[in-house]
């Protein structure tokens, strides 16, 4: 498998204090890597070092096999979306409108091509809002908005249907405590929509997905490896089964944690 | 599937409507006022500049009236109005507020402020246009301070702008507000008329040397639409979306400056147009940049054209100032907007 975005020995240092230090990962195609931590562990400075929003104080970052300062704006932007926790939109566009924003950096010319149409709807659809391409944004509910905006991120980095397998790259989504004001059946479903693509990437076109993740059990649920992140350091990363155990995630979070099996699922359930 | 690819959109007919519409005001109104001249008339008028025969006949005074006078008057309103209108869609967008306003970044209280003191001070180096030059001059040294106290870490803080706007405004309001008071009963009444505003003093030479920025802001401002649009989802998603940020950001603040500036400079302070335009037009047709701009530049052009019309008409053979005709049909119709739609649309 590919490795779409790996980290070497990042920190980030602001006023003698290193918020990241000495962080290791990499994400690899056809995978979710989650990050749990504490508040200020260090996850969104993380997060901002690896979208190049930041530059580390040491260390690299590589993206899509390159050093990411090598990347422009605009290339990056053709395979790389960011999906925040929540986006200041108080503008009333239609729904169709801000999923065809996520075709942006695929445009030349002002206007959108059928092919950004076709994009924006068979994103919209897949995060199960279709029909709703007419609706005012600002009247959706909140779960609904947010699931506007991951159908936009997802249209920015979905491939033409007639791009051939050679043509086809590897994409990278970066989802930013997506579903921390959520109700539940908004949070799981934001994320099925996730690890839905990540699964379908196998053939064709390969995606990775790197996720903040406020709910230990929504990680524990969804993603491959996880990346514990304790006072902007690496703590633990592996997979799931192996990272989630009690002592690691009560020192983790500084709160006795117990992890369990869960009763009716595979994998593990995190109980405090 | 949307058909968008075969149909004519409907946001190209209302376009194609509102330029109609800009054209026939500016040939309705240049023929309103003392001297009447007939739709007909005008045309014969300009063709005869060609030399075509004249559709009609018309008298040497009218001739004279329509192409020193009138002409200019109606061309600059229409300039002024659509970079009035366009910047004021241009800084709603960068600053994600429908509420945002040319007035808010100082631009046009620098300018006020430069012209009162060139007034009272009996500055008078450039003869006639010692007045616009000063407005100018304040207008890009206001901006100038406000855009570099926001600016940290190579970042533009749109906050701090706004506030930075909000504290130069009050000093130059302060500053104007001195000069008012020390200034003698004639600098008085020159100071306030050209505070309410008018395009009284429109010429050729007026026009000439306003409507290079004018244009600039006109047709420069397009340009970033897809940015705007982008840049309405937060800053951090427009970068994510590939948008050099402070690239549009710098170049879209000094496209507004070139425009309120040159605006201010020749005409005063005629409020509200920046505003009310852009809101009205993202009101019916959606917020999408890349028609509210040329909209609104349109909207903006005809409905100054009509203000002016209505200023140089409605107390004749006197001048009401046109920020008066553009505040008091303005502020209440914003009003009635934001009444009527409190209960859907969160501003």
């Amino acid at each position: 498998m590919t490795t779409l975005l790996s980290a070497q020995d990042v920190s980030f240092r602001i006023e003698n204090r290193d918020l990241v230090h000495k962080v290791n990962l990499n994400l690899r195609a056809g995978e979710i890597v989650a990050v749990i931590g504490r508040n200020g562990a260090g996850k969104t400075t993380l997060l901002r070092l690896l979208t190049g929003d930041l530059k580390p104080s040491q260390g690299h970052v590589s993206v899509f096999g390159q050093p990411i300062e090598t990347h422009s704006l605009k290339e990056l932007a053709k395979n790389r979306a960011v999906l925040s926790q929540s986006t200041p939109l108080h503008f009333d566009f239609r729904v169709f409108e801000v999923v065809l924003l996520g075709r942006t950096p695929h445009q030349h010319s002002h206007r959108e091509s059928q092919t950004d149409i076709q994009i924006a709807k068979h994103c919209l659809t897949q995060v199960g809002l279709a029909g709703f391409e007419n609706r005012q944004y600002l009247t959706l509910s909140g779960g609904e908005q947010q699931r506007v905006q991951l159908a936009r991120a997802l249209a920015q980095i979905t491939a033409p249907d007639q791009a051939t397998d050679t043509e086809s790259q590897a994409s990278l989504l970066f989802l930013d405590e997506p579903t921390s004001s959520l109700d539940i059946s908004h949070q799981h479903k934001i994320l099925q929509v996730a690890r839905a693509r990540v699964d379908q990437s196998q053939h064709g076109h390969a995606l990775g997905v790197f996720a903040i993740l406020h709910d230990i059990n929504l990680a524990a649920q969804y993603a491959d490896r996880i990346l514990v992140l304790s006072q902007g350091q690496r703590l633990a990363f592996g997979p799931s089964a192996e990272v989630l155990n009690s002592d690691l995630l009560s020192e983790a979070f500084q709160h006795p944690i117990t992890v369990i099996d869960h009763p009716t699922a595979a994998g593990k359930l995190v109980v405090t | 599937m949307l058909a968008r690819a075969r149909t004519i959109s409907p946001v190209t007919i209302v376009m194609g409507a509102m330029a109609v519409a800009l054209l026939i005001t500016l040939v309705l109104s240049v023929g309103i006022g003392a001297v009447k001249i007939s739709p007909l008339q005008v045309i014969s008028i300009f063709g005869a500049r060609f030399g075509i025969e004249p559709l009609t006949a018309f008298e040497i005074q009218q001739a004279a009236v329509l192409e020193a006078i009138r002409t200019p008057r109606v061309l600059l309103g229409a300039l002024l109005g659509g970079a009035l209108a366009t910047a004021g869609a241009a800084l709603q967008g960068l600053y994600r507020n429908p509420l945002a306003d040319p007035g808010l970044l100082g631009i046009s209280s620098g300018a006020s402020l430069f012209a009162a003191a060139a007034v009272v001070l009996n500055i008078n180096w450039f003869g006639i246009f010692t007045l616009p030059i000063a407005a100018f001059i304040g207008s890009l040294l206001a901006l100038s301070i406000v855009y570099n106290l926001s600016k940290s870490q190579g970042h533009t803080r749109m906050t701090t702008l706004l506030l930075a706007g909000i504290a130069i405004n009050a000093m130059c309001g302060a500053l104007t507000g001195f000069f008012t008071y020390i200034s003698t009963d004639e600098q008085l009444r020159s100071i306030t008329f050209w505070q309410l505003g008018s395009l009284g003093g429109a010429s050729w030479t007026s026009l000439a040397a306003s409507s290079p920025f004018l244009l600039i802001t006109i047709f420069g401002i397009p340009f970033f639409a897809k940015a705007l649009n982008a840049l309405l989802l937060g800053e951090n998603n427009a970068r994510f979306l590939g948008i050099h940020v402070e690239h549009a950001k710098r170049a879209l603040i000094t496209l507004v400056a070139l425009g309120v500036g040159a605006g201010v400079a020749v005409a005063g302070m005629i409020g509200f147009v920046g505003l009310v335009i852009p809101h009205l037009v993202r009101l019916s047709l959606g917020p999408d940049h890349r028609h509210l701009i040329p909209i609104s530049a349109l909207l903006g052009a005809t409905l100054l054209v009509l203000a002016d019309l209505l200023s140089r008409t409605i107390v004749q053979p006197a001048e009401l100032p046109i920020g008066i005709v553009t505040a008091s049909v303005g502020s209440p119709f914003f009003l009635y907007l934001l009444l009527r739609d409190r209960k859907n649309v969160a501003l």
